[in-house]
């Protein structure tokens, strides 16, 4: 660039001055900005793009000192790059006339045309600078965010297959930051089995599709062994064809809240079934009145369907149920008693099994059923009211034998009671003849005794229905031998009286509690004695019978020639107290047979009667046969 | 009020209707001082033909019977035929308010309950015997 060459050749001169105006004109394109600067350190020479890019004047930096120009700080930088006098690139910040920093890739030479002067080129990459700090300034907040919320980040270099994890994302699992390698294989190592394919799966979808955003809850094993739930959240960076690049984002362990899920979920499916599988119907109530919930039971309760009811107002909803009471009557509750009773008599009778199965003896065939309704009200909640309605048909039916029971036993006593009390009240008043005190005393006598049989009897069968009594031992017995004490125990009262044992060799093996069958036998007996005013023969055989479709039976059957009952009587002899209107004259309570029959029902038996007025009556009790001896059977094999 | 024509010459009939022979030797035995023609019947329908026959002045009537005719038909029959009106006193083993209440509808003069004082009972039909006031024979 020596004028002097230039002015001494004018053919050269001329080609040259081609050649310069070219090489200025290329020099005056150029994006960068390219100078030249003395040995004092002053700008010789500099392009166009100076001015574009400091906004400074060429003309008015020609001549100044370049760290005229040079942010203050980075003054000694180029001190430093310069004195090195050969080739060097170095980053340095330059203040434009506005008092901008312009952030400049510095190309620096020692010039060969003068000496301790340099040439050299200055790149802007000012936008390049900002983009970076940018970056690193938003990768800091969010690594700020992720570490304020607990979070672990990760940033995965697609191209690389590397992945950096934090160090929290490592804690999370439990493992150190340097026990765990920064590969996208860590983290696919660690993923549940079961939770693979869907993580993948979505992952896969966000880096194909055009998504930006990831998200997965996942499970990752930990360093004990055990799973932390872990909801995965990250974005993509893609290239200018939309080929990812990188993916990065954060962990939060969820563990706690899935845990809380779970069980949550857990409690919801429990409540369901208790809900669902309750002996008591339910209703629920919003707080606007219409049904919210029913439940199996209250629909197999009153024949109504779930469709009917849902979202029914509650108005509506009593007149159906009103409907559903026995006539003349109508589905009132009190809300402000504990509960109230109500009846209704479903058109279809017992919708489901559950009534099928209450002792049929008891309610009848009415299909009346009484419930017992509370009503519970809640405040402030979805549900305003819930109704529980329990079934208590059996209870009211048990309630009203049991008070008729007590009312009869009281009137029961009340008879032999009269004559003790009046006889002895007519003793204490007048006086008698011998004879005739003997005899008022023999009754008194006779009466006590009575009351005193009816009050353990009374007392034998409260036990029973208590369920004391129902405390039976079964055992293996031989049923001849039981018979045979029975009689034995019978006889202790001593008298002539004999009963007739037809025993055979077989031993008849059932299963009873010998004591009950005996109490059983012995009221048998006496009934046979008893009954038997003329004498008579009073015999016991034992057998073995199979009816069509039933089990193997046993039976001890006692037979007497007594007075016999007609076809009536028999249907009475188990009720509690009946005597027969002929039998006035016999002592008795007329429990003894209910006692027979409740204590051949503890024994899953029955009680068979024949009896023919006049002739006789034959009572047998029948057993399942033990399969004690099918048993023994098989052992011996 | 009719009022019962007490003459001194004849005893006093009463008729002691009770299926229970303890009861009836007990009654039998209060009533035995002689101031009582005494007729006994163990059912409603022996109760009625004595009652047919001998217009009893006074019956003792149990309830419960064996039979078709219990106490209360016989109380029933009594008051409303137009035979001379017996005093009729209702004993009997039943003791609630709703039985009281049959036993009064059905035309008994008087409801006594078992058990019973016999001396009481004995006064009370002295009583009702002179038409007087009444006593209680429940203990």
């Amino acid at each position: 660039m020596k004028k002097g060459h230039i002015r001494t050749d004018t053919q050269a001169n001329a080609g040259l001055t081609c050649s310069e105006q070219r090489f200025k004109r290329l020099i005056e394109q150029l994006d960068q900005i390219v100078f030249t600067v003395n040995a004092e350190g002053c700008f010789t020479f500099l392009n166009p793009a100076w001015q574009a890019r400091t906004g400074y004047g060429v003309a008015e930096a020609i001549g100044m000192p370049v760290k005229n120009f040079i942010y203050p700080d980075d003054a000694p930088l180029w001190e430093q790059n310069v004195l090195i006098a050969e080739n060097t690139c170095f980053e340095i910040r330059f203040l434009d006339k506005y008092d901008n920093l312009v952030w400049f890739e510095a190309t620096v030479k020692p010039d060969p045309d003068q000496p301790q002067g340099f040439l050299g080129e200055l790149l802007d990459i000012t936008g390049r600078i900002r983009s970076a700090e940018e970056l690193r300034a938003s990768k800091e907040r969010f690594s700020l965010a992720a570490t304020a919320s607990n979070d672990g980040i990760w940033d995965w270099d697609i191209k690389t297959d590397e992945v950096y994890f934090s160090p929290r994302w490592k804690e999370m699992l439990g493992y150190a930051d340097d026990e765990l390698e920064n590969r996208y294989a860590t983290w696919y190592n660690l993923i549940h089995p079961d939770d693979l394919t869907a993580t993948i799966a979505s992952l896969t979808a966000c880096l194909e599709g055009n998504s930006t955003l990831y998200e997965s809850v996942h499970r990752l094993r930990n360093k004990s062994g055990g799973w932390s739930w872990i909801l995965d959240r990250g974005i993509v960076m893609r290239d200018a064809s939309g080929q990812a690049l990188r993916m990065a984002g954060s962990h939060a362990d969820i563990t706690h809240l899935k845990h809380i899920e779970e069980q949550l979920l857990a409690r919801k499916q429990e409540l369901n079934t208790i809900f669902s599988i309750s002996p008591d119907g339910i209703v629920t109530l919003t707080s606007d009145n219409l049904i919210s919930s029913v439940n199996p039971r209250f629909l197999s309760m009153t024949g109504l369907s779930q469709e009917q009811l849902m979202r029914l107002p509650e108005q509506e909803w009593l007149s159906k149920m009103t409907a559903l009471c026995p006539a003349g009557r109508s589905f009132a509750i009190d809300e402000n008693r504990p509960y109230t009773l109500v009846q209704i008599q479903p058109a279809n009778g017992f919708v489901d099994g559950q009534c099928d199965a209450n002792p049929d003896s008891v309610g009848g065939n009415t299909g009346v059923q009484t419930l017992k309704v509370t009503v519970c009200k809640l405040a402030n909640e979805s549900i305003s009211k819930v109704l529980y309605f329990r079934d208590v048909t059996i209870e009211t039916e048990i309630d009203r034998m049991k008070s008729e029971f007590l009312s009869t036993s009281a009137h029961e006593l009340r008879t032999p009671m009269s004559s003790v009390y009046g006889f002895t009240e007519l003793l204490l008043t007048r006086t008698f003849d011998q004879a005739t005190t003997q005899e008022i005393l023999r009754n008194i006598y006779q009466q006590s005794a009575c009351l005193v049989r009816m009050i353990n009897d009374l007392l034998d069968l409260a036990k029973i229905e208590a369920g004391i009594g129902n405390i039976i031992h079964l055992e293996t017995q031989a049923l001849d031998a039981v018979a045979k004490q029975a009689i034995a125990e019978f006889m202790v009262q001593g008298d002539d009286r004999t009963v007739k044992a037809m025993f055979t060799n077989e031993a008849y093996l059932v299963d009873i509690d010998a004591d009950q069958i005996k109490r059983a036998l012995t009221n048998i007996i006496s009934n046979a004695f008893k009954y038997s005013p003329d004498g008579g023969e009073v015999s016991i055989t034992l057998c073995r019978r199979q009816l069509i479709g039933k089990p193997d039976e046993v039976g001890v059957l006692v037979k007497d020639h007594g007075i016999g009952m007609t076809q009536e009587q028999v249907g009475h002899l188990f009720e509690r107290f009946w005597r027969a209107s002929n039998t006035s004259h016999i002592t008795g309570t007329g429990l003894g047979m209910s006692l027979v029959k409740e204590i051949m029902a503890l024994h899953h038996g029955h009680v068979e009667v024949n009896s023919t007025p006049g002739i006789g009556t034959e009572i047998g009790l029948w057993f399942k046969s033990s399969t004690s001896e099918g048993v023994t059977y098989a052992h011996h094999c | 009020m009719p009022i019962i024509v007490n003459e001194d010459d004849y005893p006093t009939t009463l008729l002691i209707v009770d299926d229970n022979p303890d009861i009836r030797d007990l009654l039998r035995l209060t009533f035995s001082d002689g101031n009582y023609q005494l007729f006994e019947a163990e059912n409603g329908s022996e109760a009625l033909d004595i009652i047919l026959k001998e217009k009893p002045d006074i019956i003792l009537l149990d309830i419960m019977m064996p039979g078709e005719i219990d106490g209360l038909a016989v109380c029933d029959f009594v008051k409303s035929s137009m035979l001379k009106r017996s005093r009729i006193i209702l004993l009997s083993a039943k003791s609630q308010q709703e039985d009281f209440k049959k036993g009064y509808e059905a035309g008994a003069d008087i409801y006594v309950a078992k058990p019973f004082s016999p001396i009481a009972l004995l006064e009370l039909v002295e009583n009702l015997k002179n038409n007087i006031g009444l006593a209680d024979p429940t203990p």
